[in-house]
């Protein structure tokens, strides 16, 4: 028997009835296949095939420490059946032990977390990105069974949230997080503020509209029926019944298309004539008429239709405000700062909230954390990694006294600072304070409006033309006639066009790891004429850059040589030196000096082994035409001879090359780097001559040259991974974050989209230029419709049995037709078809 | 003609029952997630006290 299979069967005795052990054990089989295949040593815990370094407990192997820990602790709480669970992979603890939790022990802090508090016992959802499977659920839904205190604990999977209830008494908050941490779900808490609760509002209320609408439609079409069916011959008490009926139904349906009235009165206040103008129109028209036929029992009404169309306008909102839940595109600086930070008070040290952060406060920052706010440094030196700011990778070196800006990573130990600026005035927040943060309309009309624009005056218009000569001709006739006109208008096949076109657009980018945040996205998309990247994250990988060895083979000895003095170094540069070398031999080292601003040097084997700059090895002959260029290199000398150099070059990213080479020659290229501009030449190879390069940019210079484009007539899309980008992202026309893994922060932006995809991005353009091609098809459709009903219209002819047809008909045959022809269009253009958006969520995070 | 009248005002009411059944489930965030349960419910229950235990694996061992 496999150890796996061994490990889980005696926890399984208290199966609650077969059927359900019949599903395990299917579970149970399916994971020892998966185990048996990938027969190399892979991790117990994680699954990840371990290095040369692996800790064995038991007969069980483990990649590390942290992988190990969470094994024992699951065994020993009696929950290995976890381990009969997954197929895919397991996460790895190890990644997230840098995070301390330390200030949520702070009361100030711990009530914006916690939602609910009552006799000790507190509710909180945590965001938890890392949840991606199964097993993540039923690994935190059994939380209680690590943490006394922990008392229900909830997994909403779509939104990666859980919704955890504690006693305050046996645990607190702190403990839980760290907990959580520790088995390698990191609470991202930056994100679980403001903002996420209230959406969830706006979608349950258009759910509970459409169930009050779909209620009104059918029913009020039954008691229609009799009317349609008896041919004109139903008895009068039953028409007044069946009438005063559909009246009542018909309020709940009114109230259900409250918005429609509601944006029409804005719209109209503000002089622009939108979409829910006419529908507005029509729907009082509809209401009115039949009201006051019903009441003087002069017809039957067309209260049917409206409900129809209530129904149907709701079922294009729901299907177009489709979101996804476990992204954000309104993120701010805010969310990649810490929610607290140590301040030094006296000899004590204080865990205090980012916004009570003041002028002169000193404070801790600790390895891996961010610096707040633009600081001084008091301690003797810092590594700052400032590639959320600049897009740079290699680490800054700092001394005492020198200022420190906000967004900066501390690499290495703990250091002191003081706060010189407040958070929201520092250098790099000050970004958010430009005007495109607070105020944003597009300049790009779209479709609906132009439409609805020109589509309201002739409706007007035919209205009151047909109303005049009915009057000269006969005048009993030319109320009903326009008021036919204008309901016939509003028939609902031409406000569902944009809905399920662009809806089904969206879902169709979704499936392809393209997020986008509305469907008016699709729109700007269609019309971009050009394309701004960035260049660190967005076409070069930001932190693996691959280190490139040029000069003199090395032999193995001298390999060895400098793996050994690497080694006693902690400088990255050192300790990217050391990994690449995994093949050489340690030696012992003697006389080991590190020189400030040189580099280190050693004797080994009674050679002198030097790494660091030129010109403090100084010399070596034949190789000086390398030393032209500065920038992150380091040289090697053995015995005074210079062998070569490493340096850390960018690497592109996969699918780079496709995609300039696959960008129509129409569209204008530029590229921004905050970096300086030692890759330009390869840069050029990629993408040619036609692509305007500007270096050494800053985020504000990256904003403006989006600007400025946009002054000059060009539809700009900005595409970029970090902070830096992030006044481009909101300035552009479309902005695209780019990311590895859609779980990791973006900056603000109007889509996400996944690293693998860059190369599809000339088929998305073109995609959504196909789509826009059929809204305009199925405004031709409606239109027709819209034709036949008016020639009924315009002759007073309006039965509201033909009006109860025709509306149904246009909407489903336009709503069959977008979703149709956008799903061929996708595979035409070999995207893949839409799948339930839900599925594209989970599947991306695998 | 009034059995027409009762029979609407039934069929009005179970109607109703309907809609306010799916406004409570709406309410209640039972949409909320389509996914988790799904997986919840093949899940094993042997540490609740209420739930009975089973010998099925005692034989397989």
């Amino acid at each position: 028997m496999d150890s796996r299979t061994k490990a889980t069967r005696p926890t399984m005795n208290a199966m609650s009835d077969s059927k359900q052990s019949e599903v395990t054990s299917f579970i149970q089989t399916k994971s020892f296949k998966i185990a048996e295949k990938g027969a190399s040593v892979a991790c117990y815990h994680c699954g990840e095939h371990c290095d040369d370094t692996t800790i064995a407990a038991g007969d069980k192997v483990f990649c590390c420490n942290g992988c190990r820990w969470v094994y024992q602790l699951l065994a020993d709480n009696d929950m290995t059946d976890y381990y009969a669970f997954t197929e895919e992979g397991r996460i790895t603890p190890a990644a997230s032990k840098d995070v301390r939790f330390e200030y949520l022990d702070n009361p100030v802090i711990q009530e914006k977390i916690i939602q609910f508090r009552q006799n000790n016992i507190a509710r909180v959802t945590l965001f938890l990105p890392q949840i991606h499977c199964s097993a993540c659920i039923w690994l935190l839904e059994n939380l209680g069974k690590l943490d006394r205190g922990v008392l229900n604990a909830q997994v909403n999977f779509l939104r990666k949230e859980a919704a955890i209830t504690f006693d305050e008494t046996k645990t607190s908050l702190r403990a839980v997080a760290e907990l959580l941490a520790a088995i390698g779900y990191t609470p991202d808490f930056s994100q679980t503020e403001a903002g996420r609760p209230r959406h969830m509002v706006v979608e349950r209320s258009l759910y509970i509209k459409l169930g009050i609408a779909a209620f009104c439609f059918g029913n009020i079409m039954l008691i229609a029926l009799p009317e349609y069916l008896s041919g004109g011959t139903l008895d009068a008490d039953f028409r007044t019944f069946f009438g005063y009926l559909s009246i009542a139904l018909s309020v709940p349906a009114l109230y259900s298309v409250s918005d429609y009235f509601k944006s029409a009165a804005t719209s109209i206040r503000q002089k622009i004539i939108t979409m829910d103008v006419p529908i507005a129109i029509g729907i009082s028209t509809l209401i009115l008429r039949s009201i006051y036929e019903i009441i003087t029992a002069t017809g039957s009404g067309y209260l049917d239709s409206l409900a129809g169309l209530a129904f149907f306008l709701l079922l294009g909102k729901v299907f177009q405000k489709k979101t996804f839940h476990s992204l954000s595109f309104e993120r701010d600086y805010r969310s990649y700062f810490p929610i607290a930070v140590i301040r030094k008070e006296g000899s004590q040290e204080k865990n205090i909230p980012i916004e009570d952060i003041r002028i002169g406060d000193q404070l801790l920052i600790r390895h891996h954390e961010l610096i707040p706010s633009d600081s001084v440094l008091l301690s003797d030196e810092a590594l700052i990694d400032y590639s959320f700011v600049t897009g740079e990778s290699a680490p800054v070196r700092v001394a005492k006294n020198e200022r420190l800006y906000a967004g900066g990573k501390q690499t290495g130990g703990l250091i002191e600072i003081e706060v010189v600026k407040d958070v929201s005035q520092s250098y790099l927040t000050q970004l958010w304070n430009q005007d495109v943060f607070v105020r944003h309309s597009s300049r790009i009309t779209t479709i609906s409006e132009k439409v609805a624009h020109y589509f309201t005056l002739s409706i007007f218009a035919i209205a009151s033309f047909t109303a005049i000569f009915w009057l000269i001709y006969e005048p009993s006739l030319a109320a009903n006639v326009f008021t036919s006109v204008l309901i016939v208008s509003c028939g609902c096949g031409l406000p569902l066009s944009v809905p399920f076109t662009f809806g089904t657009t969206l879902r169709v980018f979704a499936s392809n790891k393209f997020f986008l945040k509305n469907e008016k996205v699709v729109e700007r998309l269609a019309v971009i004429d050009t394309i701004v990247f960035d260049k660190t994250g967005t076409l070069t990988l930001a932190q693996t850059g691959t280190l490139r060895y040029e000069g003199a083979s090395l032999t193995e000895e001298a390999q060895s040589l400098i793996k050994s003095l690497a080694r006693q170094s902690t400088h990255p540069m050192s300790r990217r030196i050391f990994e690449s070398l995994a093949e050489a031999e340690l030696q012992p080292v003697e006389n080991f000096v590190e020189v400030q601003g040189g580099g280190v040097q050693a004797t080994i084997q009674n050679k002198l082994i030097q790494i660091g700059s030129y010109r403090w090895i100084n010399g070596g002959d034949g190789i000086k035409s390398l030393a032209t260029e500065t920038g992150t290199r380091v040289f090697v000398a053995i015995d005074r001879a210079v062998k070569g150099w490493f340096a850390i070059g960018s690497e592109y990213r996969q699918g780079v090359k496709e995609l300039a080479e696959s960008l129509p020659s129409s569209m204008k290229v530029a590229i921004l780097s905050g970096d300086n501009d030692r890759e330009k030449h390869s840069l050029q190879e990629l993408f040619g001559t036609r692509a305007e390069m500007r270096f050494d940019q800053l985020p504000i210079d990256k904003l403006n040259y989006v600007r400025q484009l946009q002054t000059a007539g060009q539809h700009v899309m900005m595409i970029g991974d970090g902070l830096n980008d992030a006044g481009a992202l909101k300035q552009s026309d479309v902005g695209i974050a780019i990311t590895e893994n859609t779980a990791s922060f973006t900056p603000s932006s109007d889509a996400i989209m996944e690293t693998s995809q860059l190369k599809t991005l000339p088929r998305f353009i073109a995609f959504a230029k196909r789509s826009k091609k059929i809204v305009y098809a199925a405004f031709a459709l409606t239109l027709t419709y819209n034709f036949i009903a008016l020639s009924f219209a315009v002759q007073g002819l309006l039965a509201p049995v033909i009006a109860a047809v025709i509306m149904p008909i246009s909407a489903i045959s336009v709503v069959s037709f977008t979703v149709l022809a956008v799903t061929w269009s996708a595979k035409k253009i070999k995207l893949n078809p839409m799948n339930t958006v839900e599925s594209a969520v989970i599947n991306h995070a695998d | 003609m009034s059995v027409i009248i009762v029979l609407i005002a039934v069929s009005l009411t179970v109607a109703t029952g309907f809609l306010i059944a799916f406004l409570w489930a709406v309410r209640n965030g039972q949409f909320e997630d389509t996914y988790a349960p799904s997986v919840r419910i093949l899940m094993d229950e042997k540490n609740k006290p209420s739930s009975p235990s089973h010998s099925n694996t005692e034989k397989e061992k």
